[in-house]
């Protein structure tokens, strides 16, 4: 929703800036009139003097059909925030709003542009083939991420040379959304000097026995809600499904740290985004095992959230370029595990 | 059990080309049509066709790229080696350029591939506007511009989003409404181009080759195609505006303009006349054609005395109005009945020159748009001597011609002599030998050709069975010779195809027509015409069909607005303007008159391009305007939930700035209430989530309430 106040709308972006470009075909078009011009007024051959106002009448409508068009382009609320994994293609898509009350628009051409940590950027194309007045579209854009970190939007470019390709017309947006790139999550299985089966003991071991909080009450069953969790006399009792409600607790959040310092984290070394890599892996791992899980790194003192995915998902993609410090971290008495360049130590 | 109803054909390639290849096949058609001998065209068109035909899904065929190259090598080679041959010519280029567009709809087709066939498609009407502008092929054009319009548009599509991926977007309303918007600034334009600059005698020769080869010649070559033609392209338009005294006109006799069965009279436009005769060839002599020419003045809308004659008491007088197109004549020959005696051009001003000898006028200036003329013309009744003695005209060479004409003459008692024969006869004489020829010969196109060496005119007269207009007119002209009567051919139209709606004579190339004038007395020229009277079977409005009627107006009309517009035509509709703002009535005028018109002018000028700004702001206004206030991008609970989060920050005085996300502002202003209801109309923004959600929040309501603070 990062989107400055709009003239109709709290939630539309306006363009930062628009420009009119020419296209190399109106080049060849202006020449390839003047010559049948001078060969009008040479020949007085009414039909090339006709047709001569029809080139220049396809300059005047075109900028006529186009202009007003793209004045109603707006852009919408981009997600703003999502996860995406490096290295693979993540669907992202951007709203083209056009506000126009009778012009449709056709044939655009959007360029996203993300800039990422150590100042990479990232560019997309796509096409839209056209948005109906009053409505919307949502313009899929299939963007690989090359590495761990926050992906800033950027700029987005909407362009077209609609209706006879003799212009371009471009709207350069500046919008607020981020994408937050996570390392490819590496198996906990396969990293040298333990065998696999050693790991997932240790992993298992290090798991809490119980890792609820104080009770606080029951509420219905929702997909995902771990089965242990359902309180089966009410749910007898009520007819429906109902879980119980505990108090997150910090002391039963399974830890994980990874033994990377921060200056590696920054200058991304590839043992520390193996490490990365890594912490991911468990950490996903032992979430399906219904574990609440938090990520706390003590070079830098950033801590999740205990047992919030969002938070520690935010905390991996982003350690190195901030230092997110959204809990206090692990007390006392909590379990933990140590996970670095080659894997759980 | 019921019936799925068909899935809908997804867009494909196909179908998404197809449009510029009809954008091919009209320019293509077009071209023929204006070219009538070229046949190229049509084949390549149908290569277009199958080209994208095979191209079509589940199994898309395209030709491998080595053998589009030498497909185009070749074609290529064509070209070069024709125009080697023949010099660079329209046709050649036009040829080039479909049989290119053939070879590329075998291509793998691509966006790209589609806006180079709407540039050849482009290259092909520009050559049909070079080679015609008769009415077919201009209606062809404006039908391309409606297809080129929404090819370009569909290809503007394609490039961003390929078909295949795409479902289908209609473009053909905005189609249309950019074909009438760029159609209609087109005439617009068309009007207001400056004309008679960089105007060329090879421009203007350009134009007149585009009409192709005229069917009015100024000489006459036995034995070649000469006037026949059967092109029925209109060249001009004749009103007879007066025609004094209409009681006393006479009828079918050779002196005068004869009447056919239906009471219209046949008349002829006289262009040229021919009085040099070599094997089988008539030419204006030098003294014609060289001595007498001189430009008498620049004559404007009123009309001039040409000084030649002057009517008599018996006289006949037409007055026609004529129109003439360009391709009607060459060499700038105007037309009018018999003897001219007033001229005064309609459009524009017309350096005239007048032949004293022959009695014919013609423009100084090449007509190539088109000329707007009134003619008054002298037809005599009676035969008072006008000018000196009877013209010296060289006999005949072969003495065949005298002693064919004495079989004719003498079994009927008319003395061949002229030292004898009493000169009142001879207009007998004259009308004896035309019949004979009318009677013994028969009228045909077909040429039959004379034997190698021979004079094709006395071959014609001792053993041709048929020939044409040009046959008879020779023919009767050297047995005139061979008698000692003065006798020359005239090349020009016969006027046989009257339109009773606009009360004028349609004049096509097939119309051209070649007859005698022989001097009778002592200085009378009178017309004869030997040629059988199937010739003159002209329609006459009746019967003509309505449906060949009215496409003849439409043609009258294109050509008569259209063809010929020219600077008299826009310095009309300039002086229409003018007289609204009550500035200068024409161009002269203006200039007359100097500065003193000019401010009035101005603010004219002015004033219409005010309104013309005002009308395109109002309507870009219009178009501008939004849809409504809101939030079209997202649903109106996720909009209503933004606006109230907005407004409950600014309540508590920490409002949102702008360029910050609403989660990273809920996240450092709060409350929790705030932050999580973000994710909620995020979700909902992004149709994810239920907008019921949001409506029936309690937080919202709350706060929509300001009951939150």
């Amino acid at each position: 929703m990062g989107v400055p106040r709009d003239t109709h709308s709290e939630t539309l972006l306006r363009p930062a800036r628009r420009s009119d470009r020419l296209s190399p075909f109106l080049l060849v078009y202006v020449l390839l009139s003047l010559l049948v011009l001078l060969g009008a007024m040479s020949t007085q051959n009414n039909m090339l003097f006709w047709l001569v106002g029809v080139a220049i009448s396809s300059i005047i409508v075109s900028g006529f059909i186009a202009g007003p068009a793209m004045m109603g382009v707006r852009l919408g609320p981009m997600a703003p925030q999502r996860f995406a994994d490096a290295g693979t293609a993540t669907a992202l898509a951007v709203r083209i709003v056009n506000v126009n009350r009778r012009r449709s628009l056709y044939a655009l051409r959007i360029t996203a542009e993300w800039s990422g940590p150590g100042g990479r950027v990232v560019s997309v194309r796509a096409g839209c083939a056209a948005v109906r007045a009053g409505r919307h579209a949502d313009v899929p854009l299939e963007v690989v991420f090359p590495s761990r970190g926050a992906w800033r939007v950027r700029t987005v470019q909407i362009e077209t040379t609609f209706p006879f390709g003799l212009s371009r017309k471009l709207l350069i947006f500046r919008p607020a959304g981020r994408v937050l790139c996570l390392p490819a999550a590496a198996s906990v299985t396969r990293f040298s000097g333990r065998s696999p089966g050693m790991v997932q003991r240790t992993v298992s071991r290090a798991m809490p026995a119980s890792n609820d909080g104080e009770l606080v009450g029951l509420r219905e069953y929702r997909p995902g809600d771990p089965k242990r969790r359902i309180a089966w006399r009410a749910t007898a009792r009520l007819g429906r499904l109902c879980v119980r409600e505990h108090e997150p607790s910090n002391a039963s959040t399974f830890w994980i740290c990874p033994d990377v310092s921060l200056a590696a984290l920054r200058d991304k070394t590839e043992s520390a985004e193996r490490t990365m890599a890594y912490v991911r892996g468990v950490a996903e791992q032992l979430e399906r095992r219904a574990g609440r899980v938090g990520v706390w790194h003590p070079a830098s003192g950033a801590a999740s959230r205990p047992g919030d995915t969002a938070s520690w998902r935010r905390l991996v993609a982003e350690l190195g370029e901030q230092a997110p410090r959204e809990s206090a971290g692990p007390g006392p008495g909590t379990s933990g595990i140590v996970v670095g360049p080659e894997g759980v130590r | 059990m019921s019936k799925q109803p068909p899935a809908r054909p997804p867009a494909t390639r196909f179908a998404a080309g197809a449009w510029p290849v009809l954008t091919v096949a009209v320019a293509g058609l077009s071209y023929m049509v204006a070219d009538p001998g070229s046949l190229v065209p049509l084949p390549a068109i149908a290569f277009c066709m199958l080209g994208r035909w095979v191209q079509r899904p589940p199994k898309p065929w395209h030709a491998p790229d080595w053998a589009i190259a030498v497909a185009v090598l070749a074609v290529i080679a064509y070209a070069v080696v024709v125009s080697v041959e023949r010099g660079f010519e329209v046709r050649t280029f036009a040829h080039f350029m479909v049989l290119l567009a053939a070879i590329k709809c075998f291509e793998r087709r691509t966006a790209r591939d589609d806006g180079q066939l709407l540039l050849i498609s482009i290259f092909v009407i520009l050559s049909t506007a070079v080679s015609s502008s008769e009415l077919v092929p201009g209606l062809l054009t404006l039908l391309y511009v409606l297809f080129v319009i929404i090819a370009a548009m569909r290809v503007q599509i394609d490039i961003v989003v390929p078909a295949d991926d795409a479902r289908p977007v209609g473009v053909a309303r905005l189609g249309w409404t950019a074909y009438l918007l760029v159609g209609s600034l087109g005439f617009g334009l068309f009007f207001v181009l400056p004309r008679d600059i960089l105007r060329s005698e090879g421009g203007a020769s350009l134009a007149q080759a585009q009409q192709g080869v005229a069917a009015f010649r100024e000489s006459v070559e036995l034995g070649t195609g000469g006037l026949i033609s059967s092109d029925e392209t209109l060249v001009m338009t004749a009103e007879i505006v007066r025609r004094l005294p209409p009681s006393r006109a006479p009828r079918g006799r050779g002196g005068g303009p004869q009447e056919d069965a239906l009471g219209h009279a046949v008349l002829r436009f006289r262009g040229r006349t021919l009085d040099q005769y070599r094997d089988g060839r008539w030419e204006p002599s030098r003294a014609v054609s060289e001595a007498i020419n001189e430009t008498i003045a620049v004559v404007g809308a009123s009309s001039q005395r040409l000084g030649l004659f002057d009517a008599g008491t018996d006289d006949r007088v037409l007055v026609a109005r004529v129109e003439q197109f360009a391709g009607a004549s060459q060499g700038g020959t105007l037309f009018a009945i018999q003897k001219p005696s007033t001229f005064g051009a309609v459009s524009g001003d017309v350096r005239l020159a007048v032949n004293r000898i022959d009695r014919t006028i013609r423009s100084r200036d090449q007509i190539v748009t088109g000329l707007e003329y009134e003619v008054t013309s002298m037809v005599r009744s009676g035969d008072p001597p006008s000018f000196g003695v009877r013209d010296a005209v060289a006999p005949p060479p072969d003495p065949g011609y005298r002693a064919f004409a004495e079989s004719i003459l003498l079994p009927v008692g008319l003395e061949p002599d002229p030292l004898l024969r009493p000169q009142a006869d001879d207009h007998a004489v004259v009308t004896l030998l035309s019949n004979w020829l009318r009677i013994n010969k028969q009228y045909t196109l077909d040429i039959e050709p004379s034997p190698p060496g021979a004079d094709p005119t006395l071959w014609f007269i001792r053993s041709g069975r048929a020939g044409h207009c040009e046959y008879f007119a020779s023919s009767l002209a050297l047995l005139c010779r061979s008698v000692g009567i003065p006798a020359r051919v005239v090349t020009g139209y016969l006027l046989t195809e009257y339109d009773p709606p606009s009360g004028r004579y349609q004049i096509r190339r097939s119309h051209a027509h070649a007859w005698v004038e022989a001097q009778i007395g002592l200085d009378d020229w009178r017309e004869f015409d030997a040629t059988p009277e199937g010739v003159f079977a002209g329609s006459n409005g009746r019967s003509v069909n309505p449906l060949t009627r009215w496409l003849s107006s439409i043609e009258t009309a294109w050509l008569s607005s259209f063809v010929s517009f020219d600077r008299g035509d826009q310095d009309q509709i300039r002086s229409r303007f003018a007289r609204v703002f009550g500035g200068a009535d024409t161009e002269r005028e203006r200039e007359s008159r100097g500065a003193s018109n000019r401010p009035r002018n101005v603010i004219a000028w002015i004033l219409i391009g005010s309104s013309v700004l005002i009308g395109i702001w109002a309507a870009a206004g219009l178009f501008r305007r939004p849809a409504r206030r809101g939030h079209p991008g997202i649903p109106p609970e996720a909009a209503a939930a933004v606006r109230e989060l907005e407004r409950f920050w600014k309540r508590r005085g920490t409002p949102r700035p702008r360029g910050s996300t609403l989660g990273s502002h809920a996240r450092s202003v709060g409350p929790e209430q705030a932050l999580a209801i973000v994710p909620m109309i995020e979700r909902v923004a992004f149709a994810e989530g239920s907008p019921a959600e949001l409506r029936t929040n309690k937080w919202v309501q709350r706060s929509a309430l300001g009951e939150v603070t």
